[in-house]
């Protein structure tokens, strides 16, 4: 479809008729201030269209003019399929008129030119009036351009149509979309993102949970059967323990048992009675047995001491003759070493005396130091004056020098700036004449100089005459004044310093620094020639040293009276007799150790000596106490009883003890079973009975606690409850799987479906792409845009990051909005429907230079899709360059 | 004499591969079977029901369980029962024996836990002895009905054998060994050996059989079978003359439910058709029937929505349990269903991919559920046909 013309009466602000012709196919612009019916004129077009002509909705009614409510109506002249058309309608309710004409000369009116209409432009009627599907996204009102251009359902169909025309059938139409949600949904309910749930969760849970009940069952059931068997089992122990027991048979032997015992208690009292008589016969005749035995031990014994003391006194004898020996030998080495130590003793006296000797000529040798010390100092004193006076004697010091050298300048500057402006007079003069010219009265010296001159200069020519040369300088005096004070600096300076020039000066001051310089040395001797001594305790300075001299004097002379010297040994000689001295005491020390080692031989052996004897005395006053004590109690014994009774007396004894212990023998030997051995019997028979007793009560016990058990459980079924467990076990085991399974199907299901969804929508997409990407070039080189499935603009993808449309700003919004519609007229056009865009007041958001680019865009699109622009801004689209239209009042 | 002789009740059996109710209703059955015994020892003048072991499926049975299988023969006044311990419900010290010992039995039910011969009547003056083998274990090694041939009982005297096992020679369908000699009957002098265990109605000799569960309880054909019928469902009702002449035996249905196990193969979805007619041709009452249905073969998509629309969604509801073995069936879906889900798109291309996993069998498991997914897939798509 492309427009050509429109023309309105009486509709809505326009009064009268107004048209808009000679649209043509390419790029179309209609400028007009705000208020000059632009909106309208779109409004009048979808009306045109889309609302019946005999409509009686009220925004059909609202064509109508504001004012006066004339009835309004539309003409729209437009070519399809290369015919051209002309829809004329009158919106007057139930008396509303359609026509339609076909430049081949069909008219089609009323319903028949409506339903032609939606033939021609392919959109869906209905009751209240069309739909205007794909040409409400192509025919963008004022203030839409800038949304992403969203398409109706029917729109979405058109374009699918033509997309699917093109790449051909790719989305499974209206109900393979609703398949993948199903599909998802039915997987969802039974798993999420984090496994089972819904049924399938609860399925796993209960099966669990029927598990655990199994095993508990099951372990129940064995433990039932358990008890049975424990019970079977306890009562065969019963009756088993009932038929081994014979109660009657029990008590006849108990009862035996216990009158053995009470003969056995008696025949035992017997034997101990026995027993103990037999144990002190026994004791007696051992005790006689042992006081014979043990009289004759004593008198072995004092044999025996009685030889020992004999032994004992003959070494004790020994013993004092080895001391006597010992004590000899000692005597004599101490001898030796007492006079040894004499001579040591006489030496050391010496020694003392010659070091006293040593002291007193350090003393001498230290008193001459000092001596030769104090006569130096005289020496360097003299000097010192000597050279304090030469230094007197000299004037020149580095800052007269310095003065001068500032006086030599100050001469030299003072000379300069007066020959810079002095009149020079030259001469040449022939030497014999030299002597007959003078200048200012000296004769001239040489046959050629050159002398300037600042004043008034007279050159006498003996003989001649004169010659008066007067310059005429302007400063003349001042600089003759400079010259005059330099001078006097000059000569100032060279009296300060008692010289004649500079020169002499310099070297004046040399030989000042020199004499200083030793002077100094000089001082620095002085001062080092006692420089004081503190171990000596001695104080710097040559007064201190005088001072200490007097004292060292005064010690020498007191040394030398007690050391009986009138004069001092030479050292060389001291020296000797020192050491010989010493060598003397070393070898008397030497003597005296070997002394008191050659005396601990003898003391040891006179010790040993010594020990030994007192070691044999007191053994011999032992043993003879031992040896009176052991003949007293013998003696005394004897007394008593003598070695012959006391032996008869145990012999008695011991044929007593005999007797007796036989009698025992023969008593034990009849005994029989001992008590203890009843006693434990006994209490055999009294545990048995008692066991068997307790053991007919336990197991009752243990019967009665096993049956009530097994009645509390055999009436709630344990098996048949394991059996129901059991069953609903296998059944919910069977439903999970077939969760897993439906879970697996689902999911595979809706992966495959997935995939060819995405590779479906690429494929489906690309032609809409492909169409949109040249013109994003030119606004966004770079860019590429991202459709969705709904062919609605995603986000575009600029440098590898994708930018959500929603956050892009409005302008590139609107642009993108703007290209999107360009290309779907363009997949329109591709499929042989050419088909108008229309811009209302677009591009309101675009700064200056995407503008342009988007000028750029349309006029290239305007090559093969009819654009109409409407605008309020003149000036702007001016640089379109587009065909310009104009809304014309028609007479 | 005439007696009833069953065995195999197994009361308290659960079943867990079908839903609680279905299985309580199963359940309920045996216990009803006890009240069709009765009814029918009445009815064909029997004086006596002689049940060869498994009374109950298990030994710690709830009390409700033991007490209304007792409660129901109680009522019974005029018919005693005999009642003798099998491998299900063997004889163990202080278990369930003792404990319905200890319930106050009413007088016409008498417990055989012990072997020796019993007079448990006499007729016309000839005394009639029953010679119970009660199981003391799940299996015993040895023939324990070997006692009755040296077990003596006046001369002319009725002996009745009872045994729970599996005569030697005769295959081994019971669960435990419990063999028992097949010339039992003869080397014995038994008039009858009344045989439990097997669940399955069989006649072992003149003078011994297996009477099988009164109630089927397991999708078991016997062999050789011509029906789809499973064991089970009848008792014998046995008439003694005399103890030396061969016993009257005649089978008496008893099941409140048919069993049956069908196998079939489809190839094509036309014969989901001649499936349904024969599954419809078990019984008028499909309430009565427990099915256990074996697939195998191959189904288009939409043949398989047919089969589900018309086999599981009908007739599996009607019927009083249905077990459905899918294993053997494959989905091959066809080009028209492919194209039923879509012609192009990406619903198709992924109906296609799915096809493709489907048929490579390298990865059963991926194929199986590709199937699966192909099967949602066709199933969601008519689905939101319907809707939209």
């Amino acid at each position: 479809m492309k427009i050509r013309s429109i023309e309105l009466a009486n509709f809505r602000k326009f009064v009268g008729t107004v048209s808009v012709d000679n649209i043509g196919d390419n790029v179309n612009v209609l400028v007009g201030r705000n208020e000059l019916g632009k909106s309208t004129l779109l409004q009048a077009i979808n009306g045109v269209i889309f609302e019946k002509a005999k409509s009686t909705a009220q925004h059909v009614k609202c064509f109508r003019h504001f004012v006066n409510g004339t009835v309004p109506e539309v003409k729209l002249v437009f070519d399809v399929d290369g015919k051209s058309w002309t829809i004329h309608k009158r919106f007057a309710g139930q008396a509303g008129k359609a026509i339609l004409t076909c430049s081949d000369r069909r008219i089609f009116e009323d319903e028949a030119a409506e339903a032609e209409l939606q033939r021609l432009l392919g959109f869906a009627g209905s009751r209240g009036g069309g739909e205007p599907g794909i040409w409400g996204t192509l025919w963008v009102q004022q203030g839409q351009s800038f949304g992403d251009p969203e398409l109706d359902e029917q729109a979405q169909r058109t374009m699918q149509g033509c997309l699917e025309a093109q790449v051909g059938a790719v989305t499974g139409g209206a109900r393979g979309q609703k398949i993948p949600k199903a599909v998802r949904e039915a997987l969802e309910e039974i798993r999420g993102t984090r496994g089972p749930r819904g049924k399938f969760k609860d399925a796993m849970d209960r099966l669990d949970e029927v598990k655990g009940r199994a095993a508990e069952l099951e372990a129940k059931r064995k433990d039932v059967f358990g008890l049975m068997e424990d019970l079977a089992r306890n009562k065969r122990e019963l009756n088993e323990a009932r038929a081994g027991w014979d109660e009657a048979a029990h008590r006849i032997e108990i009862d035996g048992e216990r009158t053995k015992r009470m003969a056995a208690a008696i025949r035992t009292a017997e034997i101990a009675s026995a027993r103990n008589a037999a144990g002190l016969a026994q004791e007696r005749a051992s005790n006689a047995r042992q006081m014979v035995h043990d009289r004759a031990k004593v008198i072995a014994e004092l044999d025996q001491l009685e030889l020992q003391f004999k032994g004992f006194d003959a070494e004790a004898e020994r013993a004092l003759a080895r001391k006597a020996e010992a004590k000899s030998s000692l005597d004599a080495s101490e001898k030796t070493l007492a006079n040894l130590r004499t001579q040591a003793s006489r030496n050391a006296e010496r020694t003392r005396k010659l070091e006293r000797t040593r002291v007193a000529v350090s003393l001498n040798a230290e008193i001459n130091q000092h001596q030769l010390t104090l006569k130096k100092a005289v020496t360097l004193e003299t000097e010192s004056t000597r050279l304090s006076e030469m230094i007197g004697a000299i004037a020149a010091t580095d800052d007269a020098v310095t003065r001068i050298e500032e006086a030599v300048t100050q001469m030299s500057a003072a000379e300069a700036a007066m020959n810079a402006v002095a009149t020079t007079i030259s001469f040449a003069i022939e030497e014999g004449v030299r002597r007959r010219i003078f200048v200012d009265e000296v004769a001239l010296k040489m046959p050629s100089a050159s002398f300037p001159v600042l004043g008034k200069t007279v050159i006498a020519i003996r003989e001649v005459g004169t010659i008066i040369v007067e310059p005429q300088i302007k400063n003349r005096n001042a600089l003759v004044l400079r010259r005059q004070n330099a001078d006097d600096e000059m000569k100032a300076a060279l009296e300060a310093a008692r010289v004649q020039d500079l020169a002499s000066a310099r070297v004046a001051t040399a030989q000042r620094k020199e004499h200083e310089r030793r002077l100094a040395e000089v001082r620095k001797e002085m001062e080092n020639l006692a420089p004081g001594n503190r171990a000596k305790k001695l104080a710097a300075g040559l007064e201190a040293l005088k001072s200490n001299l007097g004292e060292l004097r005064g010690r020498l002379k007191a040394e030398m009276e007690k050391l009986t010297l009138a004069t001092l040994p030479e050292d060389e000689r001291l020296a000797t007799e020192i050491e010989k001295n010493h060598e003397e005491g070393a070898r008397l020390a030497t003597d005296i150790e070997t002394a008191e080692a050659e005396l601990a031989g003898p003391q040891d052996l006179l010790a040993q000596a010594d020990k030994k004897l007192r070691s044999a005395q007191e053994k011999v006053a032992g043993l003879k106490g031992t040896i009176d004590t052991k003949k007293a109690d013998l003696q005394a014994g004897r007394a008593t009883f003598s070695d012959a009774q006391f032996g008869a007396n145990a012999e008695a004894l011991e044929r007593d003890a005999i007797g007796k212990a036989e009698l025992l023998a023969e008593m034990q030997k009849s005994q029989g079973e001992s008590l203890e051995a009843i006693d434990a019997r006994i209490k055999r028979l009294e545990g048995a009975a008692a066991n068997h007793q307790r053991s007919l009560a336990d197991l009752g016990n243990e019967a009665t606690r096993l049956t009530a058990l097994i009645e509390a459980n055999e009436g709630t079924g344990v098996e048949e409850m394991l059996l129901a467990a059991e069953a609903e076990r296998d059944r919910l085991a069977g439903a999970v799987a077939e969760f897993e399974e439906a879970s697996a199907v689902l999911q595979l299901l809706l992966e495959t479906l997935e995939i060819a969804e995405t590779e479906a929508k690429n494929r489906y997409l690309a032609p809409v792409v492909s169409r949109v990407e040249p013109y994003l070039k030119m606004l966004l080189p770079g860019a590429n845009i991202v459709l969705d499935e709904n062919l609605r603009i995603a986000a575009i993808q600029r440098d590898g990051q994708r930018e959500e449309f929603e956050f892009l700003s409005g302008g590139t919004q609107e642009q993108l909005a703007v290209l999107t519609r360009i290309a779907f007229a363009e997949l329109l056009l591709g499929q042989g429907r050419p088909a108008t865009v229309i811009l209302d007041d677009a591009l309101a958001f675009s700064d200056d230079e995407r503008i342009e680019s988007m000028f750029d865009v349309l006029m290239r699109a305007g090559e093969h899709v009819q654009i109409i622009v409407l605008t309020c801004r003149k000036r702007l689209f001016t640089r379109l360059g587009a065909a310009p239209l104009e809304i014309r009042k028609t007479a | 004499m005439k007696f009833i002789h069953t065995s195999d009740l197994q009361i308290g059996k659960a079943f867990g591969y079908f839903e609680p109710v279905t299985a309580s209703i199963l359940q309920d059955a045996r216990q009803a079977v006890v009240r069709t015994l009765g009814d029918a020892a009445i009815k064909s003048d029997a004086s006596a029901v002689l049940i060869a072991g498994d009374i109950y499926e298990k030994q710690q049975m709830s009390q409700p369980t033991l007490a209304r299988a007792i409660e129901n023969m109680r009522s019974f006044g005029t018919v005693q029962w005999h009642l003798m311990p099998g491998n299900h419900d063997h004889f163990r010290e202080n278990g369930l024996w003792d404990r319905l010992a200890r319930m106050q039995l009413p007088s016409n039910v008498r417990l055989h836990t012990r072997p020796g011969a019993v007079q448990i009547a006499e007729d016309g003056g000839v005394p009639v002895f029953l010679l119970p083998a009660p199981l003391h274990h799940i299996s015993s090694a040895e023939d324990l009905s070997a006692y009755m041939d040296r077990e003596a009982t006046p001369d002319g005297a009725i002996r009745i054998g009872m045994a729970h096992g599996t005569i030697q020679g005769f295959g081994s369908e019971g669960e435990a060994s419990n063999y028992v000699a097949p010339t039992r009957a003869d080397e014995a002098g038994l008039s009858y050996l009344a045989m439990g265990d097997w669940h399955r109605q069989m006649k072992v000799s003149e003078r011994c059989w297996y009477s099988g569960s009164p109630e089927p309880d397991r999708f078991k054909l016997p062999p050789n079978a011509l029906t789809s019928l499973c064991n089970g469902g009848a008792a014998l009702r046995v008439e003694i003359n005399s103890a030396r002449m061969s016993p009257e035996v005649l089978s008496i249905a008893t099941a409140r439910y048919q069993w049956h196990m069908v196998e079939k193969t489809l190839t094509e979805d036309m014969q989901i058709d001649l499936l349904e007619s024969d599954l419809r041709a078990l019984d008028s009452d499909l309430g009565k029937i427990v099915l256990d249905l074996r697939v195998t073969g191959a189904l288009s998509l939409a043949g398989r929505r047919v089969f589900e629309e018309r086999i599981l969604q009908s007739i599996g509801v009607a019927l009083r349990g249905l077990r459905f073995d899918e294993a053997g069936l494959v989905l091959d879906p066809t080009e028209q269903d492919l194209d039923e889900i879509d012609r192009a798109g990406f619903v198709r291309v992924a109906a296609d991919r799915l096809k493709t996993i489907a048929g490579n069998m390298s990865n059963p498991s991926q194929a199986h559920h590709a199937a699966l997914a192909l099967k949602r897939l066709y199933i969601e798509h008519l689905r939101q046909g319907a809707r939209s």
